[in-house]
Order: structure tokens, then C-alpha cells, then sequence
């Protein structure tokens, strides 16, 4: 086995150039250790990124938020500007797992790893991230987040291809946005489901509203009738927008089939309620 | 009555070495030339293996041997037997052709390294004819080909005291099921064995409930003489009846026999859910009779357990079961029918309270639910119905102790706030989303296992030459202070402190034959067994004191490690002295051998009271408010028995709103073998817990101590469920009371 | 692969494979067994050690992950023979029964306690969430946080 730890993205960018077969990137191993708990694993390559202290960064610049792969859910939960304009995420970080796994896991890690009950996609759909790459050629784009993942699963990552970071637009004074999850604890808890929503909150009234429902189908998606029934509303009647019921039809419709749906129809009601609390 | 050590908290004899992290459990030890075992599991719930392919596996480097059903003894054993000449099933052998669950044993990996070992079990290749396959005890009935050739399924016999039938009152139905758990004891199960082929001598290293139960079964398998089969009981990292079967030890034993050298078999979390031992799943029927003024007259009640693959210890669950029925209201006629059914799951056995919770359960769900009914106070409607003081238990006529059910539950009453409590959520807005509710379950367990079977504590108590003690007694402590417990009685006795007296654990080389660590007889039995010791050697240091003090016995006074003249005491001698006199003048070696019988067995009452808070919504539960209300009789460590009972309250919450082994339905696999899966709860979601112990000490416990380990974790689940029930003004029978479970039923009632 | 890196206080030098597990890496390697593993997969706590000073399950962490770091396992804890205030706090305050749970405990609670000098009832629950006791019931645990925060606090003044 081949393993890598490199310091400088130059370092990260030779091994891209020049090792060939499967490459298997790893951060906190929360996730990628988890899964492979009691079973022999091998990876032909296997490259640790957590020496890389410039993907620990986070910085705003010209009105948007560079959060590093690498910056753990601890990180992110405690950054002061994140609790002040982006609270959905510190909310969403704050509730991963237990310390000390919010003292390891990435934004990153998580996102590559792809669950469907994840807790950063569906927040990072809500703020409408763009996820930046570096490919094996040394380029680094730009990527919507929601092209990142896909439908069924996983992530558009191709091999020799990694996660750098993502890039957040921050919201203007006005913009509010809350995060709640429903597991089988209240705490230290896989989601069943979860809820992101966000809206500008100008004179009272509520615009520009996007509601992500996640954890429920295996890619977290937009609810447009959601947003809509928030928009142009008094955000201090938010509770009567019958958003709870709206996402109620959306979980029937989605996943009609399968067997935690009589559950998560009824108690989305629940979660929406939490959810515009903390709004 | 106010001790010096009794009755004070004390931190457990070795909490600076488990501070420090230097305490060695079994799996922590390494012995030269140790070899790792990992388990070859059949992936399939019921069938027969065609074929063993272990070539790739022995080819790894450092695999030492591969064991499989056809190297190994296939002598049949029962992993519950204590001693050899005990009637149980007998169906397991260390390894099997004919595989009887997910997770049975098929054949083990010896090698150099763990890494090696998990490396080789993965490679070895097995061929299963699958049969067909039962996972409900209702489908195992229908199977053409029984799991088992014999006692696949076990009818207890009818029992029964007063005439059902006869008895005249109004009729009321009720049934409650419970779900498959695990123990999550935080050590996962460990053993070690070392076998020296030439002195022919078998060494055991686990944290086992029962060195003399592992001696016996190991014997049987692999035909060792007992005398030259030595098994220690390694710190116990926890077990809540999880460690009291014989699984592990076989194997390892088999293994250093075959290889001659130290062999462990450390399981892993998944192991320990799917290959050791889980509660069972129960169904059962009752039927009660009540008369008008609201006296329950009969019991009719039906239970099945799942026993799992093997029977093992439950048709022995099921029939312990049926007393318990009788110990705490005044009924005259109960009638109790149990059978135990192989399915192809996972084993079911030992649990803390050994049916006991199940049993208080069902009575419990029974009196609450009748009570909710009948718009009577459930507290009120106990107190009509209990047993007096030192009656005597049906089924088995023993006394039951001083019984003080009266004043726990109206102790409980007052100290909980019940009457302000009820009228406070008497006025809750009913259509909000969060509902309260109001819970409580009232209980008795055992301290022995007086008069069921014979019992005994066998205890040698020296006195070194310094004037320390060593205490030669069976002990099996899971942990829980049964060490510090007994320590802290005879240093009361000898007016010693607790440090100048040593207490090794259950060791065959060293202890008498032991019954084990069950039905929570450590502290009522073996504790009794050292306080007469205690009392024995203090006569012995009076005697020879006598002599060098020149003094008669009776004028006699002790303290401070001297004996002294009471009148005078300056004139004294050390036990020290005394022990270098019995040396030169007396008996020799200053030891008492003391043998305790027990001829009573009180039961512990207890009684406890929440509060919980539903939201409808969600369908999750808070449990916000807990009163737990003991008969302790005398606590020998009050922090010990606290801890006890949080422990209880945590796993009774655990049965209650979230613990449960899923299985799938097509396969019988268990789907949630991990704890990310497995759910317990944390520390942020326990109650405050409040807690009262009734100290009425039993005229023949230690000290006045009866037993609290076990009998904590009965009322904690009934008095939850009824909270529950009452916050929603349903009757929810089936555990667990899961937020879907909740969801459902509050659809179904729309 | 040479790891190099701060072990308890101590620069210490280990060849091993950097894919191994830290868990392993403390109990096979280093002989420190103070760390358990309960699970395999962070879900108990009872192996936490500190990673730079953050509680972390080493049953998650790549030996090759440590080159470079510093980790501290309880064995690390206390100075000159003394007991850490926390081994006392847990100690005088009955807050250990089987002790498999107490290392890990230990640990989180200083990885606590190394950012929060003055934690709240709430946070302590918080910061040992990630840590399961199944004998104790955290009470006298969370106790035990509380006076050995004391402890630090009067340390960190003088």
C-alpha cells in the first residue's frame, strides 16, 4: 500500500500528476474507518490530507465564505462568523455526532462520504455552495454542490479528484437560516431527517426563502412549494405558512414505498415547527 | 446505628488503579507467546454445512491452526450450567456442521497477530445447505423439522396455587411484548486460556460471573480433570448478566489444548451482539380477576419467551418467572403457563433481574392499565392489594421478609409530589403538542437463592502475622463495589480499616465451590458469610489476647488493629502480637473457615415514580422528573447502591423508548449489530434522579443489608410505560415505545 | 513508515504501518492498554485519547495521522507520581464503578476542561455525550468534572 501525507497542495498536486491505480483520500476517518470497522481493508493508495493546513482555513472574501475541506464540524460549529451569518451551518456542524468526532470529522469528509443522512449537503444546498476541485491535471473549477452529488448516491468525483473546499455566498444583513434534525436520540444521532431552511427577513416579511428537506430520499432536495409558501409572509406568523404540511405531501409523494414513510410524514410536522423556531 | 464504614461512601477498592488506566482486564493481558483466535460465523440462519475450505485460510502468514467441527470435541454442553450435575438442554457444541442462527459458531482462526487472525477467518470458505428457517416463536411452531431434535420447544408444566377458575371478579385482559436488547456492557466479552502440555495444566483468564461454572462446562467438553483446570476471574468491565454464560472459555480452552500454547479470543462490539447472549423476546397473555373493592383475586397469566438458537438457561427463565408473580400483592389464585421456543436468532439468556423485570412488566402494565381504567389512583389501588409484612412467598413457601411496600410507595408519594403533580397535569392543555404524564411500578426481588436451591457462602479469613487479612472467598464483582462491600464488613467487625484487608476474586485454584455471581446474593450471602467470619476471628483474637493479656475474654475490648482491656486500656497487644502468639503458643496459623448457610431470603422492595413529557409530534419522550424509592435494609456503600440505580434507570429508559436488536425479516440477520445502529442513552437525556432508600434492616443480612443490584432494574420500565400511557391516554403494551411506535398509535386513534 | 511524534509529554520514535489504527498502534505497539475499545467505530468513547490536545476516538485515527502531533492517553495524565485533579475528582467523588468507561471518560472531560475552564452543567453533559458509562449513570461523573474544573481553575490562577 501506498500512503501519502502530504503538507503543501504542491505536494498534493504531484501525487495527483504522478501515481497511478485507485486513489483513496482521507481526512478525520470518522466515516472511513467507521465502515470498515472488524473487516481487513486495503487501498492500493491511500493519501491523508490532514496535514494540509491550507485546506483548514476559512476566510470571507468579497462577500462570500471559503470554508476549507479540511476545517473539522468542531471548527465550523465555534467560527464566530459562521454562528452570526451562517447559523444553519454552525447548527448542522454542531450536532454531528458526538466531541470528539466534531473534534475529527471534516466538512469535506462528510460531503465526499455522500450519506444520505448527512448533515452538511442539505445545508450547503440550502446556502447554495459551490464545492471547489482539484483534478489530476492540477486544475482546480468550480461545482455547484448539487452536481457534486448524485441521485442515487455518491459523489461526481472521478478518481484522482478532490474535494479543496466550498464557496458560500453570505447572506446580506437581512438573510436568516436555521437547521433541525430528527434521529432516534437528541443527541449523538443519525438523521431520519432534517431540515434546513433560510429566508431575508426584511420589514417583517420574509423573501427569498429555500427549504431543503434531507435524510428522507437519498439525495437532499429543494422544496420549492416549501419556499413558496414562506415568501412574501410576515416571518412572526411563519408558523402558519403550513410548512409543516406541505413537506408532509412532499415526503408521501417522494417515498411513497418505503417503510419509514407513516413516520417521517407525521413527524416532519414536528421538525418543521423546530426548524421556524429557530429561524 | 451509626458505623464507621457501613453505611458511608466509599470509592471502589481499585478506582485509582482504573483512574490511571493501569487496571489489566482480560484483554489487556499478554503472555509469551500468546496467540489471537477471531470466529468463522455462518451467515445464514438455519442450515447444514457442506463444506469447510480453510486452505487460503491456513496459507496467511502466521495462522497457527484452524479449528472446525470436525478437530474439535462434539460433546454437547449448555453454556448455562454451573454444576456438572444440573439438568439443563445441553445443545451447543464448540463449533457446528448444523447452524442454527446468523451468527453461529462454524469454525476459528488461530495465528500469530490479531490482524492475522481477522485476516484468515475472512478467508475461510464455508458451503451452507440452507434449511428452512424460524425467526418468531410462532413460525418455529409450524417448522416440519424442529430446530433441535429434542427440546426445541419446552412446555413448562402448569403452575399454580389457590383455582382461577373459582375465584369471583370481574374479568380484565391485558398482554404486553418486549424486544430482543443487548446488555452493552462497555467490555466486550474476552477470554484467555494457557495450556501447559507438560504439567497437563489448563489456566483460564475471563470476567465471568462464575469460575466454577466455566471450570465445570470446560471439563465436560475436553475431559480435564477439575483439579488441574484453574480459572481466574479477570476485573470485570461490567456485565448486567451478559458474562454468566459459559460462550468464550470452550473455545480458547480448545484451542491452548490443541496448540500448547496461550490462546485469546477477544470479541469485538458485533461478536458480543450477535454470539453472546440477548434478552429474550416475550409475549404474554393475562387475565386478571377483580373483585368490586377492587382486589385482584386471580391471576391467569401465559408467557412465551424466544429462546433463541439454543434453549440454554431459558426454560430455567421461564420457570423462575412464575413465583415472582406471588411476591408482591395478596392473590390467591395465580396460574402460570410458559413455554421457551427455539427460534434461528440469536441466543436469549441472562439478564439482570433474571425475568424479574419482565415479570414486574407484566404485573405492572396489568395493574396500571386497570387502574387508568377504573379512574383509581394507581398508588391507592396498590396499597389495597398488597402482601403484609413477612408473608410467605406462593409457589415457594418461604418468608418473604418485612416487605415494606406500605411505606415505600407512600414515601414515594410524598417525596415525589404525586397528588400536586396529578392535579397540576390534570389541567394541561390536551392539545398541545407536548403531553406529561405520570408513572409508577412497585416491585420485590430476591437476596439468595434461598430456598430454591441450597445456598452458601464458604468463606477463609486469615489473619497475617502483621495483622492484615486476607479474605479466601468466591467473588465475582462486575464492578459495581461487591468487593468494597464486603472489605468494608469486615473491617467493620475488626474495627480495621478497609486497606488493611485484601480480598482476591474468584479463582478455582484457591476458593471453594461457589455458586456464582447470581440472583444477588453477594452482599446477603457471601457478606454474611465474612461478618460471622469476622465474628469468628475476633473470638480467636479475644482467646489469645486473653492469654497475653492476662485478662479473662469477656473483659476484653478491640480497636485500632489492638486488642485491649476495656477497663484499662492501656493494656493491650496488636493483632500482630496475637498472630506471632498463635504461631508459638496456639493453633498455628490464625484462619477461620466459615461456612454460611442462609436460611431466609427478604425480598428488596422498590418502588419508583417519573414524570415524562411526550411530543406529540415527533413521538419522542423526556423523561423529566425520577424518584427511586429502596429497601435496602442497610446500604453498606450508599455512592455504590446510587450508582446501581442510575445505571438502572439508564438501561430500564434504554428497554423502554430505544434499545432493540432489528432483525431482517427475509434472513434473520441481525441488521444493527453496532452502536451507531443500537441505541442507548446518553448522558444528555437522563433525569435528574432522585433517590430514597428505606433502611429496615433484615434481621439476618450483614449489617441489616437485603440486595439491590438486580432488584433496582425492575420498576424502571413499568413505571415509564405507564407514565407514557398516561400522557397519552393509551395503553402501549408493546416495547419499545419507539417515536414511530408512538406516531402510529396516535394515527390509528384519529 | 517512521512516525515521530509527542507521546505523553515524551518525543518518541515507532516504525509502523501508517494505515494502522491509533487504538492499536497505543495497545499493541506501546503496550498502553489504558485505552479500550468498545466499539470500533466512535461510538462509545471509552478509547478517547488527546490529539493535540482534542479528545478524538483513536479507534479512528491513522497511526500516520499522528507523525508530527502530539497524543496524550490517561497514562499521561498526572505529574511527578501526583495524580491528575481529575483522577482524584473521579476518585473521591464514587464516579467509577467497572472502570472500562474511565479513561475515555477521563480524557474527554480534560479535553473539555483544556478549552472551558468553567464548564456548565449542560456543556459537561455535552463534552462526555460521546462517552458511554453503562454502571454509573453520570451523576457523580459530571460531579466529579465540576470539582476537578475547580482545581484547574485554582491552578491556572496561580
Amino acid at each position: 500500500m501506498n500512503y501519502a501525507q502530504p503538507k503543501e497542495l504542491c505536494q498534493l498536486k504531484e501525487i495527483l500528476a504522478t501515481w497511478e491505480g485507485p486513489c483513496r483520500f482521507v481526512a478525520g476517518c470518522t466515516d472511513f474507518l467507521a465502515q470498515r470497522n472488524g473487516k481487513p481493508w486495503r487501498e492500493e493508495n491511500l493519501i491523508s490530507l490532514t496535514e494540509l493546513q491550507a485546506l483548514r482555513q476559512l476566510r470571507a472574501q468579497e462577500g462570500a465564505l471559503y470554508i476549507g475541506a479540511l476545517c473539522t464540524h468542531g471548527q465550523i460549529a465555534a467560527e464566530d462568523l459562521i454562528r452570526s451569518r451562517l447559523p444553519a451551518l454552525a447548527a448542522a456542524c454542531e450536532g454531528v455526532g458526538s466531541q470528539q468526532i466534531r473534534n475529527r470529522g471534516t466538512i469535506g469528509g462528510s460531503v465526499a462520504n455522500a450519506s444520505p443522512a448527512g448533515d452538511m449537503y442539505p445545508v450547503l444546498l440550502l446556502l447554495d455552495a459551490q464545492a471547489m476541485v482539484l483534478d489530476a491535471a492540477g486544475e482546480e473549477r468550480f461545482l455547484g454542490i448539487e452536481q457534486l452529488i448524485l441521485d442515487k448516491g455518491g459523489t461526481a468525483l472521478q478518481n484522482k479528484q478532490v474535494l479543496l473546499g466550498f464557496r458560500i455566498p453570505l447572506p446580506g444583513p437581512y438573510g436568516k437560516s436555521a437547521f433541525g434534525k430528527l434521529g432516534e436520540r437528541r443527541v449523538v444521532t443519525i438523521a431520519k431527517l432534517s431540515l434546513a431552511v433560510s429566508a431575508h427577513v426584511q420589514e417583517g416579511i420574509m423573501s427569498g426563502a429555500r427549504v431543503v428537506l434531507g435524510a428522507a430520499a437519498p439525495k437532499a432536495f429543494l422544496v420549492e412549494e416549501g419556499a413558496q409558501a414562506l415568501n412574501g409572509q410576515p416571518y412572526a406568523r411563519r408558523f402558519s405558512c403550513g410548512l409543516g404540511e406541505i413537506l408532509s405531501q412532499i415526503i408521501q409523494q417522494r417515498i411513497s414505498g418505503r417503510a419509514s414513510m407513516p413516520y417521517k410524514k407525521e413527524a416532519v410536522k414536528g421538525l418543521a415547527q423546530d426548524v421556524l423556531e429557530k429561524l | 446505628m451509626n458505623h464507621t464504614y457501613i453505611g458511608k461512601d466509599m470509592p471502589i477498592e481499585n478506582a485509582a488503579a482504573k483512574a490511571m488506566g493501569r487496571l489489566v482486564y482480560c484483554g489487556d493481558m499478554s503472555l509469551p507467546h500468546m496467540a489471537y483466535m477471531k470466529l468463522v460465523l455462518s451467515p445464514v440462519a438455519h442450515g447444514i454445512v457442506r463444506a469447510i475450505h480453510t486452505e487460503k485460510a491456513a496459507a496467511i502468514p502466521g495462522v497457527l491452526a484452524v479449528l472446525t467441527p470436525d478437530n474439535t470435541p462434539a460433546i454437547t454442553y449448555d453454556r448455562g450450567r454451573v454444576l456438572a450435575n444440573q439438568q439443563a438442554p445441553a445443545q451447543e457444541t464448540i463449533f457446528s456442521r448444523h447452524v442454527r442462527f446468523a451468527g453461529d459458531r462454524i469454525a476459528a482462526v488461530v495465528a500469530e497477530t490479531p490482524a492475522a487472525a481477522l485476516e484468515a477467518a475472512a478467508l475461510v470458505e464455508v458451503q451452507i445447505d440452507p434449511l428452512p428457517a424460524a425467526f418468531t416463536p410462532e413460525d418455529a411452531l409450524t417448522l416440519e423439522q424442529p430446530i433441535h431434535d429434542k427440546d426445541s420447544v419446552i412446555t413448562l408444566p402448569t403452575a399454580s396455587c389457590g383455582d382461577f377458575d373459582e375465584e369471583v371478579g370481574e374479568l380484565f385482559t391485558h398482554q404486553t411484548s418486549t424486544q430482543r436488547i443487548t446488555h452493552v456492557a462497555m467490555e466486550n466479552h474476552c477470554a484467555l486460556a494457557d495450556y501447559d502440555p507438560a504439567t497437563r495444566h489448563m489456566t483460564i483468564w475471563t470476567p465471568t460471573q462464575s469460575v466454577f461454572g466455566v471450570r465445570s462446562v470446560v471439563c465436560t467438553v475436553l475431559g480435564l480433570p477439575m483439579n488441574r483446570v484453574r480459572v481466574i476471574k479477570t476485573p470485570m468491565g461490567g456485565s448486567f448478566g451478559c458474562k454468566q454464560e459459559m460462550i468464550l472459555e470452550p473455545l480458547v480452552a480448545c484451542a491452548a489444548q490443541m496448540l500448547g500454547r496461550p490462546v485469546m479470543l477477544q470479541f469485538d462490539r458485533r461478536e458480543v451482539m450477535l454470539c453472546t447472549v440477548l434478552k429474550h423476546p416475550l409475549a404474554s397473555q393475562v387475565q386478571a380477576k377483580i373483585d368490586a373493592a377492587h382486589k385482584v383475586k386471580g391471576l391467569r397469566i401465559d408467557v412465551t419467551l424466544d429462546a433463541g438458537a439454543y434453549q440454554s438457561v431459558s426454560p430455567d427463565y421461564a420457570e423462575t418467572m412464575a413465583k415472582k408473580f406471588s411476591w408482591v400483592y395478596d392473590i390467591p389464585s395465580i396460574e402460570y403457563r410458559a413455554r421457551s421456543v427455539c427460534t434461528n436468532t440469536p441466543v436469549s439468556g441472562s439478564y439482570r433481574g433474571w425475568g424479574g423485570p419482565e415479570v414486574a412488566l407484566i404485573l405492572e402494565n396489568t395493574m396500571n392499565a386497570y387502574a387508568k381504567k377504573q379512574g383509581l389512583d394507581p398508588i391507592d389501588f396498590r396499597l389495597k392489594n398488597i402482601l403484609p409484612p413477612f408473608s410467605q412467598g406462593k409457589f415457594i413457601s418461604y418468608n418473604l421478609g418485612s416487605l415494606p411496600f406500605r411505606e415505600a410507595l407512600q414515601a414515594g408519594r410524598a417525596r415525589f409530589q404525586w397528588d400536586a403533580r396529578k392535579q397540576a397535569l390534570a389541567s394541561q392543555d390536551r392539545d398541545g403538542r407536548y403531553l406529561k404524564g405520570l408513572g409508577m411500578a412497585l416491585s420485590t426481588h430476591t437476596s439468595g437463592y434461598f430456598p430454591r436451591r441450597l445456598d452458601w457462602g464458604r468463606v477463609i479469613l486469615k489473619m497475617e502475622e502483621d495483622g492484615t487479612v486476607q479474605i479466601n472467598l468466591c467473588v465475582h464483582d462486575h464492578g459495581c463495589g461487591e468487593v468494597t462491600a464486603l472489605k468494608s464488613i469486615a473491617a467493620e467487625e475488626l474495627r480495621l480499616s478497609p486497606d488493611e484487608i485484601e480480598l482476591q476474586e474468584g479463582d478455582t485454584a484457591y476458593n471453594a465451590l461457589d455458586n456464582g455471581c447470581y440472583t444477588s446474593r453477594s452482599v446477603y450471602v457471601l457478606g454474611k458469610a465474612v461478618q460471622e467470619a469476622s465474628q469468628s476471628l475476633l473470638k480467636e483474637l479475644y482467646r489469645y489476647g486473653a492469654c497475653l493479656l492476662q485478662a479473662p475474654p469477656e473483659a476484653l475490648f478491640h480497636g485500632g488493629g489492638q486488642v485491649f482491656v476495656r477497663e484499662e486500656p492501656s493494656r493491650a497487644c496488636t493483632y500482630s502480637d496475637i498472630a506471632y502468639y498463635c504461631a508459638d503458643h496456639g493453633a498455628g496459623a490464625l484462619m477461620i473457615d466459615h461456612n454460611h448457610i442462609p436460611e431466609s431470603n427478604p425480598g428488596p422492595v422498590a418502588a419508583h415514580f417519573c414524570q415524562v413529557e411526550v411530543d406529540r409530534l415527533t413521538g419522542q419522550c423526556q423523561v423529566t422528573d425520577y424518584l427511586a424509592v429502596h429497601d435496602v435494609g442497610q446500604a453498606i456503600n450508599p455512592a455504590s447502591c446510587r450508582s446501581q440505580v442510575a445505571s438502572a434507570l439508564q438501561q430500564g429508559m434504554g428497554f423502554v423508548f430505544c434499545e432493540k436488536i432489528q432483525l431482517d425479516e427475509k434472513t434473520g440477520r441481525v441488521k444493527n449489530a453496532d452502536l451507531q445502529r443500537y441505541h442507548v442513552v446518553r448522558a444528555a437525556e437522563l433525569p435528574p434522579l432522585d433517590i430514597l432508600f428505606i433502611e429496615q434492616p433484615d434481621e439476618k443480612g450483614p449489617y441489616g443489608a437485603k440486595s439491590l443490584g438486580e432488584a433496582c432494574a425492575l420498576p424502571v420500565a413499568p413505571a415509564l410505560v405507564a407514565a407514557v400511557n398516561d400522557a397519552l391516554d393509551m395503553d402501549l403494551t408493546q416495547l419499545p415505545l419507539s417515536p414511530e411506535g408512538i406516531l402510529k398509535a396516535l394515527s390509528e386513534r384519529k | 513508515m517512521k512516525l515521530r511524534f509527542i507521546l505523553n509529554g515524551q518525543a518518541i520514535e515507532l516504525e509502523a504501518p501508517p494505515e494502522k489504527r491509533l487504538i492499536d498502534l497505543l495497545r499493541e505497539d506501546l503496550h498502553l492498554t489504558g485505552a479500550k475499545e468498545g466499539c470500533g467505530e466512535g461510538e462509545c468513547g471509552s478509547c478517547t485519547v488527546l490529539l493535540d490536545d482534542a479528545a478524538v476516538h483513536a479507534c479512528l485515527v491513522l497511526a500516520g495521522q499522528i507523525d508530527g502531533h502530539s497524543v496524550t492517553t490517561i497514562e499521561g495524565l498526572g505529574k511527578d507520581g501526583d495524580l491528575d485533579p481529575l483522577q482524584t475528582a473521579f476518585i473521591e467523588n464514587m464516579a467509577i464503578q467497572c472502570g472500562y468507561c474511565t479513561p475515555g471518560m477521563i480524557m474527554a472531560a480534560r479535553g473539555l476542561l483544556l478549552k472551558n475552564l468553567d464548564p456548565s452543567e449542560a456543556e459537561i453533559r455535552n463534552a462526555i455525550s460521546g462517552n458511554i458509562c453503562r454502571c454509573a449513570g453520570y451523576t457523580q461523573i459530571i460531579q466529579a468534572i465540576q470539582e476537578a474544573a475547580k482545581a484547574y481553575r485554582k491552578e491556572a490562577q496561580l
